[in-house]
């Protein structure tokens, strides 16, 4: 506004008094002449009148007491610099006398005082609040309040002692006097390190905690009501006194009164701020404020406090920026890679929005910073996941409880719809409290180890000893904990037998079947025992299972149950019982696979039907009956691709068992083909180095090493060996198979010295079971000696193999082809030492024992490779010509011609050799070529097998040297 | 402490002169010296007071002149300018203090509102006396004699008789000026669109 010019304000002044006071005709008549000599005078003396015409009298009569009384009275109540106390020092309030101003804050002035009626020698905080306050109601709240107030005892809050009013009217409280420092200024000042800070917050989280089972809230925690010593010990100041100074807004949501309500905005929690109930979680946030403060030297959020209206809009907008986040901004890497995790979590919990998210109360957050502090992992979750879980269970109970339930069931590779089967009969509220100790497992995971990579790389087995070790620790009271409890031992222990840590799941189930055997005997216990005896019999405690599962059908029997589920089940279980143990079992065994089929299959397709035609399909595989166990298997893996929600592990384990039948009925195209899926399905299910996935390896190789693919074989037995001999250990029946399976790969893949080392350790370490050396001892030692032979260390082939003979016809039978394999080997020692009567002799008896043909196409050729090296050696051409012609013959007629490649290269470098021998160089040249194209393509580049045949087949050598060479 | 001044004392009538004679650094001294007075006296008042009392500015001023004159016999002039300088210390005090408030209600730095800071005075009072303070300062500009008549009584507190007693001149011309000025500072705040 611009600045009137005096000479023209004092005319417009003189007119103004002489026109005021008089009556308004003559004044207008004055105000005419004015506005015909001077317009802009008369319209600043018209502006003047109206103005005192408006104004009236009252217009700034009362003067500025009148104007703002409040204002005047604070102006001049304010404090200052060195405020004058000498007027008040030395009086008494009550029994006090006042000693020193320790300060003036916004509740009024606080002084030290001392008692005057000498009762006590004590040295007080008085406070003396300040006029203007409610005295009355202030009063009238203390006197409610004093009782309780007086009783919090802790050595870490100041106590209140006293109260009253003073001589002029002024309410009073009298606190325990603390020296000490406000807690950011004392860790700021000795740049105390992250844990101190963390022990200081853990102690003043206790003493809250402590205020609060006496159902006293502090209401304004802020670092200038948390004192620490000169001896590092924390003290709370006020607690309580926000209540008393400050009506109770609980029930009101009125934000206009935000004002009259005591609270420090930067530290009040949200529903504080909106002016809803104020409880402990109230105090929780504050905590939470002011460690956010501790950790990273500033506030978590910028309040603007211009109104209570904005101050409320501004709650919505918040985000919290992580106080790792923060110390990173500032520079200060080494402090931010402290807070990152656990500490971050810690904070955002404290400070969640809503008081149910955080910290069920100060205790709980003391114990996680402690937790923390411990290495122990903390039970914070990190609100954005778990946040959202929370909400989406809400919408989502049921369904939730069985994806997570389904999730850990994927976690540890394991069917799917055993878990729905066992969700379906939990009530809503039981699958909700599993579903929270799965996540909270998840949970618990993740906050350990922050890092989501290395969380994702927990194993199976540490989730599950994890979950194992919540339940030992819980101690269920109410029957819905109870039956939760019991849910998740069996869940666990279900997971314990899917990841083989049968021992683990065994002790589960036993701790289970002992709760329930408390009862009158259910279905519920016969499960039980069915599973504990299926992961019994795994460990090796056959008798046990067998008495679990004969247990559970006879307590399904007494409920009178003969169409359960559950019972084909057990029968299934039992059936599997005495399939594996040696013995004469097997017809027991197909009887009760039989009845589970007949059980479950009313039930529809299932993974227990499917899993019951398999097992009937192998008892039918090992009669052998392959066409029948074939048709078991199919009829398995069709249950299985129907059964719904199952796993598709199980159809590829239904293909995997197929594969066998197929090989076993040389339909080695179908068994490739089989377990090739088997295999792409456990890989994409659980991961090239599952054990399923390894198994199936197993199968594919051998599969390979039969079909004359030693060198593609060898990958996948040397990965499956190195699995079962992991898990297994060297001399477990399966490494064994397996070791035996690598040693033969080798050999047929040249790898002469790989495989005489590996079928030398597996000699030797049979030969220390008395049990193993009846199986496997003769095919061990007939390996041996083949393998010897090939290294051309004929006496002890011929030793290894006058070992093997006994052994394989104790083990296999007379008519075994395992005993033709014998008598050709013996037949071939023969050949090497030159004696090609003996090896005439041999001959005939093998073929004696085969009546007349060997059991396969490929011994077929071997014996006539044979009879044609004999023959050669002996000098009867044509009939060496004759016989190598046959096995050519032989070779190539074989439907699997492709997976004969060994067989046809061996027949044709027979041809070679006794063309060589009748000078037919042509002739002899082109059949070594195709032989060493077969061998090259068959053995192991660069293993002495093969340097030694390209030698000898090589065109550029000459004949001689081949028609020399017995075989 | 600005002032070491004891009230009453001999070097209050020194000062008193050396004002008169428009000594500028005689004139702060005393001024501080009065602020300080007035604030005491006030604080006093306000401790004794019950809750319904409001503090007087007449009686904070007049017991302040009645410190400082204790033992000097002041001449009207004296007196005259002692009453100007309490009121232009009130008017400080006061419109700094509004000042004040003005920057916490606009938002300021500040974090933490403390608890009853919130419940004393309605915040647009400070306003409006900020700007009756600009106001003010026009009328200066335009007309200092209106000027000082408004700081006198609204700020000192003074009456009409008791300005007219120090100015010597009637009560009717004190309270026609007052008019005068009433109406200028009511124009000027309705131009400034304060409604009162």
């Amino acid at each position: 506004m611009k600045r009137p010019d005096p000479a023209h304000f004092a005319a417009a002044r003189r007119y103004f008094e002489d026109l005021a006071d008089l009556p308004p005709s003559t004044r207008e008549a004055r105000l005419v002449e004015v506005r015909e000599r001077d317009p802009e005078l008369a319209r600043a003396v018209e502006g003047l009148l109206a103005a005192d015409a408006a104004a009236g009298e009252s217009f700034l009569g009362a003067a500025v007491v009148g104007f703002a009384p409040d204002l005047l009275q604070e102006a001049l109540g304010e404090p200052e610099a060195n405020p004058p106390e000498a007027h008040v020092q030395g009086m008494l309030i009550g029994p006090y006398r006042l000693r020193v101003l320790l300060g003036r804050g916004g509740m009024g002035e606080v002084w030290e005082a001392e008692r005057a009626d000498g009762q006590f020698e004590q040295v007080v905080a008085l406070k003396l609040l300040k006029r203007g306050m409610d005295s009355a109601a202030i009063l009238a709240r203390f006197l409610r309040e004093r009782q309780i107030l007086a009783r919090l005892e802790h050595p870490n809050i100041a106590r209140l002692l006293d109260g009253g009013v003073a001589g002029d009217g002024r309410p009073y409280l009298v606190l325990e006097r603390v020296e000490g420092e406000p807690i950011d200024a004392w860790c700021r000042r000795r740049a105390s390190p992250v844990a101190e800070r963390l022990q200081l917050m853990i102690a003043v989280c206790e003493a809250v905690d402590t205020a609060h089972r006496s159902l006293i809230v502090h209401r304004d925690l802020k670092p200038s009501n948390i004192l620490v010593d000169a001896h590092g010990r924390v003290k709370l100041l006020d607690f309580g006194i926000a209540k008393l100074l400050s009506d109770e807004p609980a029930f009101e949501a009125d934000i206009t009164r935000l004002e009259e309500r005591a609270l420090t905005p930067a530290y009040a929690a949200p529903e504080q701020i909106r002016g809803e109930a104020v409880t402990t979680a109230t105090d929780v946030y504050a905590l939470g404020v002011v460690l956010y403060e501790l950790l990273a030297g500033r506030l978590p959020y910028r309040r603007d406090i211009g109104s209570a209206a904005g101050l409320v809009e501004g709650l919505e907008r918040e985000t919290l920026v992580r106080p790792s986040r923060v110390a990173a901004a500032a520079g200060d890497a080494r402090l931010s890679r402290l807070l990152a995790g656990d500490l971050d979590t810690m904070v955002s919990k404290a400070l969640a929005r809503e008081p149910a998210r955080r910290y069920g109360g100060a205790a709980a957050f003391a114990d996680d910073l402690q937790r923390h502090l411990d290495g122990r992992p903390v039970l914070a979750r990190p609100d954005r996941v778990g946040y959202r879980l929370a909400k989406f269970v809400g919408r989502h109970r049921v369904v939730v409880s069985v994806a997570a339930l389904a999730l850990l069931a994927m976690v540890v590779g394991t069917s799917v719809s055993v878990w729905q089967a066992r969700v379906a009969r939990l009530e809503a509220a039981k699958a909700n409290a599993i579903q929270k100790f799965v996540f909270g497992l998840f949970e618990v995971n993740r906050v350990r180890n922050p890092d989501g990579a290395k969380a994702r790389q927990t194993t199976a087995e540490e989730l599950l000893k994890l979950a194992a070790g919540e339940l030992e620790k819980a101690a269920p009271e109410t029957s819905t904990q109870r039956a939760v409890h019991a849910e998740l031992e069996d869940t666990i222990a279900d997971l314990f037998a899917d990841l083989g840590l049968h021992e683990e799941a065994v002790r589960l189930w036993s701790e289970l079947a002992h709760d329930l055997e408390g009862q009158a005997p259910d279905a519920r216990l016969a499960e039980v025992l069915v599973n504990r005896g299926v992961s019994a019999n795994l460990i090796g405690k056959a008798y046990e299972a067998r008495r679990d599962f004969e247990r559970a059908l006879a307590i399904l029997d007494g409920i009178a149950d003969t169409t359960s589920k559950q019972r084909g089940w057990a029968l299934y279980n039992l059936g599997q019982h005495y399939w594996s143990a040696p013995g004469k079992g097997d017809e027991r065994a197909e009887e009760l696979f039989r009845a589970a089929v007949a059980v479950l299959a009313p039930h529809g397709a299932s993974r227990e039907l499917a899993n019951a035609h398999y097992g009937l399909g192998r008892v039918l595989e090992s009669r052998p009956d392959p066409e029948s166990a074939k048709t078991a298997f199919m009829a398995g893996i069709a249950t299985a691709e129907a059964a719904p929600g199952i796993a598709r592990t199980v159809v590829a384990g239904g293909f995997q068992q197929l594969s066998r039948v197929q090989v076993a009925m040389q339909d080695f195209s179908g068994a490739e083909t089989s377990i090739r899926r088997a295999m792409a399905v456990f890989e994409e299910f659980a991961g090239k180095e599952h054990r399923l996935t390894l198994e199936a390896g197993n199968d594919l190789g051998r599969l390979l090493d039969a079909t004359d693919r030693p060198v593609e074989a060898l990958p996948f037995l040397e990965r499956a060996l190195a699995d079962r001999r992991a898990r297994l250990g060297p001399v477990h029946t399966l490494s064994i198979s397996t070791r035996f399976s690598l040693a033969q790969a080798r050999l047929h893949a040249g790898d002469l010295e790989g495989a005489l080392a590996d079928a030398t350790a597996l000699d030797r370490d049979i030969a220390a079971d008395e049990r193993q050396l009846a199986d496997r001892g003769g095919t061990v030692a007939l390996n041996l000696a083949r393998t010897l032979l090939a290294t051309g260390q004929i006496d002890a082939a011929e030793e290894q193999l006058t070992r093997a003979q006994p052994l394989l016809l104790a083990r296999f039978g007379e008519e075994s082809p395992w005993l033709v394999e014998a008598g050709l080997l013996g037949s071939e020692i023969a050949l090497v030492r030159r004696t090609p009567d003996e090896v005439r002799a041999r001959l005939a008896a093998v073929v004696a024992r085969t009546g007349g043909t060997a059991a396969t196409d490929s011994s077929r050729a071997r014996l006539e490779l044979l009879r044609s090296a004999a023959d050669l050696e002996l000098g009867n051409l044509p009939a060496a010509g004759e016989s190598a012609a046959k096995a050519v013959a032989i070779a190539a007629a074989e439907p699997g011609r492709s997976y004969r490649r060994l067989t046809e290269a061996a027949a044709w470098r027979a041809v070679a050799r006794v063309a060589a021998r009748e000078e037919r160089r042509d002739e002899a040249r082109a059949a070594a070529a195709s032989a060493l194209g077969l061998f090259r393509a068959t053995l192991l580049p660069g293993s002495s097998r093969l340097l030694e045949l390209e030698r000898e087949l090589d065109p550029a050598k000459q004949f001689a040297r081949m028609a020399r060479s017995p075989l | 402490m600005a002032s070491e001044l004891e009230p009453g004392g001999p070097e209050i009538t020194a000062l008193l002169v050396a004002v008169e004679n428009g000594d500028r650094s005689a004139f702060d001294r005393l001024f501080e010296a009065v602020y300080m007075e007035l604030r005491t006296i006030a604080r006093r008042q306000l401790r004794g007071a019950s809750s319904a009392d409001t503090l007087s500015t007449t009686a904070l001023v007049h017991e302040a002149y009645l410190k400082f004159s204790r033992q000097a016999s002041w001449s009207v002039e004296n007196r005259r300018h002692f009453y100007a300088l309490a009121a232009r210390a009130m008017r400080s005090v006061v419109i700094d203090h509004a000042r004040k408030r003005g920057r916490v209600k606009r938002g300021g730095a500040r974090v933490a509102v403390e608890l009853d800071e919130q419940l004393v005075a309605a915040p647009e009072r400070a306003a409006d006396l900020l700007a009756v303070d600009e106001a003010l300062s026009r009328l200066e500009s335009a007309d200092p004699e209106l000027a000082q008549l408004v700081e006198w009584r609204f700020f000192g507190g003074l009456s009409i008789d008791e300005i007219a007693g120090l100015l010597d001149v009637s009560d009717r011309t004190v309270k026609r000026r007052w008019r005068s000025a009433r109406a200028f500072l009511f124009q000027d705040l309705a131009a400034q669109g304060i409604s009162t």
